[in-house]
C-alpha cells in the first residue's frame, strides 16, 4: 500500500515549515544564550574589577 | 516548457551571497572565498538543469556530477569554520570517504533517471549535521555578538536548505509516479525556503570583516 500524493505532498510541506521553524528557534536561541552569556561575563569583569581595585581605592 | 517564476528567483538568488561577498573582495576570510565557489557552482548547475532539460528533455544524469562537487566545496567551507582540529579534520575526512561512496551508489544503485532518491539525503542529512553542528559549537564558543558573525548566517541558511532538501529526492521520486502537480508544488516550497535561505546566507556575507580575519585569511 502507498501513500497517495496529496498525503506526500502536504506532509512534506508541513514537515518542511516545521524544521523551518525549528531552525529559525534555534538561531534565536543561541542568539539569545549568547547575549545573557556576554551580559553575564561582562558583570563578572566588573566585579572582578571592582574587587581588584578595591583594596587600592580603600 | 515554462517554469514558475520561484525557480527562477530560486536560482538567481544563489547569486545575492556573491554579490554580498564581492561588495568587499579585499581582505574577505578564506571561508567566505570559498563559499563564494559553493553559491557559484549552485547557479552554474541550475543554469546547467535548465539548459539540459530544455535541449535534450533529460537533466537528472547531471546531478551524479554537480551534486558531489557542491558538497565537497561545502563541507570544506565548513572545515574552514571549525574551532577544533578534530572536527577540522572529521569534515575534511568526509569529503574522501563520503563523496566517493555516494558517487558509488549513485552509479551502480541509483542510475542517472533518478533524483537521487538514495545519495540525496545521506548527503543532505550530512551536511545539515555539519552544519547545525557549526552553527551551535562556533555560537557557544563565541565572544562577539552572533548577529555580527558571517558563519552564524551562513550555517542557519544552509541548515534550513539542508533541512528541507534531505527528504525532497524520495519526494520527488514517489511524486514522479502519480499527479506531477503534486511534484509542482514541492518543488515550489522548496524553491521559496530557498530564496529564505539564502538571503539569511547573504546576511553573513555582508556582515563586517573581523579584524583580524581580515589581515590574516582563515
Amino acid at each position: 500500500m502507498s501513500a497517495s500524493p496529496l498525503f506526500v505532498t502536504e506532509a512534506y510541506i508541513a514537515s518542511g515549515l516545521a524544521l523551518g521553524l525549528l531552525v529559525f528557534a534555534l538561531g534565536a536561541a543561541l542568539a539569545i544564550y549568547q547575549r545573557r552569556t556576554l551580559g553575564l561575563r561582562q558583570q563578572l569583569d566588573d566585579c572582578r574589577r571592582q574587587l581588584g581595585a578595591g583594596p587600592a581605592d580603600g | 516548457m515554462t517554469y514558475p517564476w520561484e525557480l527562477h528567483a530560486a536560482a538567481l538568488v544563489q547569486l545575492l551571497p556573491v554579490v554580498g561577498g564581492l561588495l568587499h573582495i579585499r581582505g574577505l576570510p578564506t571561508a567566505r572565498r570559498w563559499f563564494i565557489l559553493w553559491c557559484l557552482l549552485s547557479a552554474i548547475a541550475d543554469v546547467a538543469y535548465l539548459i539540459f532539460g530544455q535541449v535534450t528533455g533529460q537533466n537528472l544524469w547531471l546531478r551524479l556530477v554537480t551534486e558531489p562537487v557542491r558538497a565537497a566545496v561545502l563541507f570544506w567551507v565548513l572545515s574552514l569554520w571549525q574551532l577544533s582540529p578534530h572536527s577540522r579534520r572529521l569534515m575534511r575526512q568526509a569529503i574522501v570517504i563520503l563523496i566517493p561512496a555516494v558517487l558509488v551508489i549513485g552509479l551502480l544503485w541509483e542510475g542517472s533517471l533518478s533524483f537521487g532518491d538514495k545519495t540525496g539525503p545521506i548527503v543532505q542529512l550530512a551536511l545539515l549535521a555539519a552544519s547545525v553542528y557549526t552553527l551551535v559549537s562556533r555560537s557557544v564558543a563565541s565572544s562577539d555578538r552572533l548577529t555580527r558573525e558571517d558563519w552564524f548566517w551562513i550555517t542557519l541558511g544552509l541548515s534550513l536548505y539542508f533541512a528541507l532538501g534531505v527528504a525532497l529526492g524520495p519526494v520527488a521520486m514517489a511524486l514522479l509516479q502519480g499527479n506531477t502537480e503534486f511534484l509542482k508544488q514541492v518543488l515550489l516550497f522548496k524553491a521559496r525556503a530557498d530564496i529564505l535561505a539564502f538571503v539569511l546566507m547573504t546576511i553573513g556575507m555582508l556582515c563586517p570583516l573581523p579584524r583580524s580575519l581580515s589581515l590574516k585569511p582563515t
